[in-house]
């Protein structure tokens, strides 16, 4: 296989994995999705790297972190709020799953069109890397907007960093280092504070539908 | 000196942590947050020089914004000992150490020249400030802690985003990049279409920091429910930071030629929020979720300002620091009628004037200040923009609906705060202990604002000409 094809694949399986997490009930599956998603993102820095000949310390960093935090330490989080919790998986969401599927897609469709609005100064190194990064982040709002678990939000809000994570990699060769800590120190800390109110929230309501947090309003 | 302004609240952030005492804790707050306002005055006197190679600089918008924000952070801090005592005793370990986090965290926001770092630092003061949010562990908390959050960090992630597209535009044809605000404003050329998606994204991600409608959402929950002091540093301190950020975007644009572009969004956010603002204002009957929306009518009023020109700038520039000051005295003043009544619905709260007469005195001055009335420093702004939006030459229907949606805002502010001061209380003559730690700081901060409308001090005159200047308009 070549880097290019291998690289396209990665990509593919990223996306069917995120349109997956839209259509399942169950929390626990919508983590593995997203552990595997994140899997097949951590392949993208290197694959980008083995097409241009060599692969860089930088590659190997972002694959190393990706890997350690989005693929083990953060499904490990979520993994365990869940079986405190005892809810196991999404109640009444606010769009149904058939409708988010197809929603989705749409979405999908749209980012198509959006990348080919949007022409990149310089030949990006797949056609699909656009579209596919825009499709994660829509996809992402769209389960933020649309579960009422606090637990799904958070996977929301992952797959939608995971979508700018790959434009992140357009930049890979000409971002100051610092700044790409510095986002994943952010991330990690993020969800380790929401993992927290998380916990929080097990503990006050018994559960972890945040659509029951509702008493605050005008 | 840069540096010491950004180790001192990290040191003391984790000195706090360590420390076994909660009364030291708040003591050692207050020195560091007049040791920091000491070196901001230090830094007025003599400019430092850039740090890290060009990561850290204070020009001046973020020397403005640094000032206001140090100067709440110190008002706060003699506050917190008169709050604290009479509060609900809870551990503060981590509450001061966030506290302290926050400043350091607005501090680097104020100082970051790389657009990369700046996004850093504002996704630093937004986790630093959840456990101040979470403060009374209770359900209501909880929930507007998680709102909070969860809001924050969609808007925090779609700023990330927009940044990552400003890189792109910025990618010449060797393929280099760059995110330093003195390279982007030089002239760097920029791909037009990857720049208006990074504008729109960022505004929408700096102005959910904001609480920008229609991305306010978390406002009023979070100021609902936080203690009022923090309310008082996310309404003065953290929204003017976010505010910094749109500034940033909006100077970038206006530079590659694009002005026309960022100032209709500008124009049409800031209406949106004021009109928002002025619906939920009209028959509100919680004292703190009012001042939530007061605070989303004057981000609204800021971003207003800056798509009119160099003019609107100045005015857009004079209001952030009026506007912060304002906000220290009503949230200030808020927790004092807080902890007397024991209660934020205004139906419950009459008579503060007769019952605490500072108190009182101060929430009538600060409801006038916040409103604009003259001579406050408010009024000064918000004419100097109304007066921009009317000198273009283009349409008037962006005037008018400011100053319909002013209106509408006086009307019910005056309507539900002035009842509270005025009547007799429900237990007749009985006087409130006032500590002076309770009323000292709103005062000051109220004369700032009383100063800021009658003479502004020269060198700030000349900071806020000299930021509007950097926005390149005119």
């Amino acid at each position: 296989m070549t880097p290019t094809v291998s690289l396209d694949l990665a990509l593919v399986i990223a996306l069917v994995l995120c349109i997956a997490s839209l259509g399942t009930s169950r929390i626990g599956a919508a983590i593995r999705y997203f552990s595997l998603q994140a899997a097949a993102i951590a392949l993208v820095p290197l694959l980008l790297g083995t097409r241009s000949g060599e692969i860089s310390v930088h590659a190997w960093i972002l694959f190393a972190a990706t890997v350690g935090l989005k693929v083990i330490g953060v499904p490990y989080l979520l993994n365990r709020s869940v079986r405190e919790a005892a809810v196991r998986s999404e109640m009444e969401p606010l769009i149904g799953f058939g409708s988010s599927l197809l929603l989705g897609g749409a979405l999908v469709a749209l980012s198509f069109a959006l990348a080919h609005r949007l022409p990149l100064p310089q030949k990006p190194p797949s056609d699909l890397l656009i579209p596919v990064a825009f499709s994660l982040v829509m996809i992402g709002l769209l389960l933020i907007v649309s579960r009422s678990t606090a637990v799904t939000q958070v996977v929301g809000y992952l797959v939608m960093e995971n979508g700018i994570f790959l434009f992140g990699l357009l930049l890979i060769d000409v971002l100051p280092y610092l700044i790409e800590l510095g986002v994943l120190l952010d991330l990690f800390v993020g969800v380790f504070v929401m993992g927290i109110v998380i916990f929080h929230i097990n503990r006050e309501f018994d559960h972890i539908d945040s659509h029951q947090l509702d008493s605050l309003k005008d | 000196m840069l540096a010491m302004l950004l180790l001192l609240p990290a040191l003391a952030a984790a000195a706090s942590l360590l420390m076994t005492s909660d009364r030291l804790r708040v003591q050692l707050f207050r020195g560091v947050a007049f040791l920091h306002l000491a070196l901001v005055v230090s830094i007025w006197r003599r400019p430092p020089g850039p740090l890290f190679g060009g990561y850290l600089d204070l020009d001046a918008p973020g020397l403005l914004i640094l000032t206001l924000s140090s100067l709440l952070f110190a008002g706060v801090s003699v506050y917190l000992g008169g709050y604290l005592d009479r509060a609900e005793k809870r551990p503060l370990r981590v509450f001061i150490a966030a506290l302290l986090g926050l400043l350091g965290a607005v501090s680097l926001v104020c100082c970051s020249q790389h657009l990369g770092l700046f996004w850093v630092a504002v996704e630093i003061s937004t986790l630093v400030a959840a456990p101040l949010l979470f403060f009374h562990h209770s359900g209501r908390a909880l929930e507007a802690t998680w709102k909070y959050l969860i809001v924050g960090s969609v808007g925090i992630a779609l700023a990330l985003l927009g940044t990552v597209f400003l890189a792109v535009a910025a990618t010449n044809p060797l393929g280099e990049t760059t995110l330093f605000l003195s390279e982007l404003l030089a002239g760097h050329a920029l791909a037009k279409p990857w720049l208006h998606a990074s504008f729109v994204l960022l505004l929408i991600g700096y102005g959910t920091k904001m609480g920008l409608a229609p991305m306010h959402a978390w406002k009023p929950d979070a100021y609902g429910e936080a203690p009022p002091p923090v309310a008082g540093l996310l309404a003065g301190a953290v929204t003017s930071v976010a505010y910094l950020g749109v500034l940033r975007i909006t100077s970038v644009c206006v530079h590659a030629g694009e002005g026309p572009f960022a100032s209709s969004l500008l124009v049409l956010l800031g209406l949106t929020s004021m009109g928002v603002a002025a619906v939920f204002i009209v028959g509100q009957s919680d004292y703190r979720r009012l001042l939530a929306y007061s605070s989303v009518e004057h981000m609204g009023i800021l971003v207003f300002g800056l798509g009119f020109g160099i003019t609107g700038a100045q005015g857009s520039l004079l209001h952030v620091l009026s506007n912060a000051m304002a906000k220290g005295v009503l949230f200030l003043v808020a927790g004092n009628v807080l902890q007397i009544y024991g209660t934020s619905a205004m139906g419950s709260v009459a008579g503060v004037l007769r019952r605490a007469p500072a108190t009182g005195a101060l929430l009538v001055l600060g409801l006038f200040a916040a409103l604009g009335l003259p001579p406050f420093g408010l009024f000064i702004s918000e004419f100097t923009i109304l007066r921009a939006a009317l000198s273009g030459g283009a349409s008037a229907w962006p005037a008018g609906l400011y100053l319909a949606f002013l209106a509408v805002i006086f009307l019910g502010m005056c309507a539900a705060v002035l009842p509270m001061a005025q009547g007799a209380g429900p237990d007749g003559g009985h006087q409130e202990q006032e500590p002076l730690s309770t009323t000292l700081p709103p005062a000051v901060f109220a004369a700032a604002v009383l100063v800021l409308g009658v003479w502004v001090p020269a060198p700030v005159a000349r900071m806020i000409a000299a930021a509007a200047r950097q926005l390149g308009m005119g």
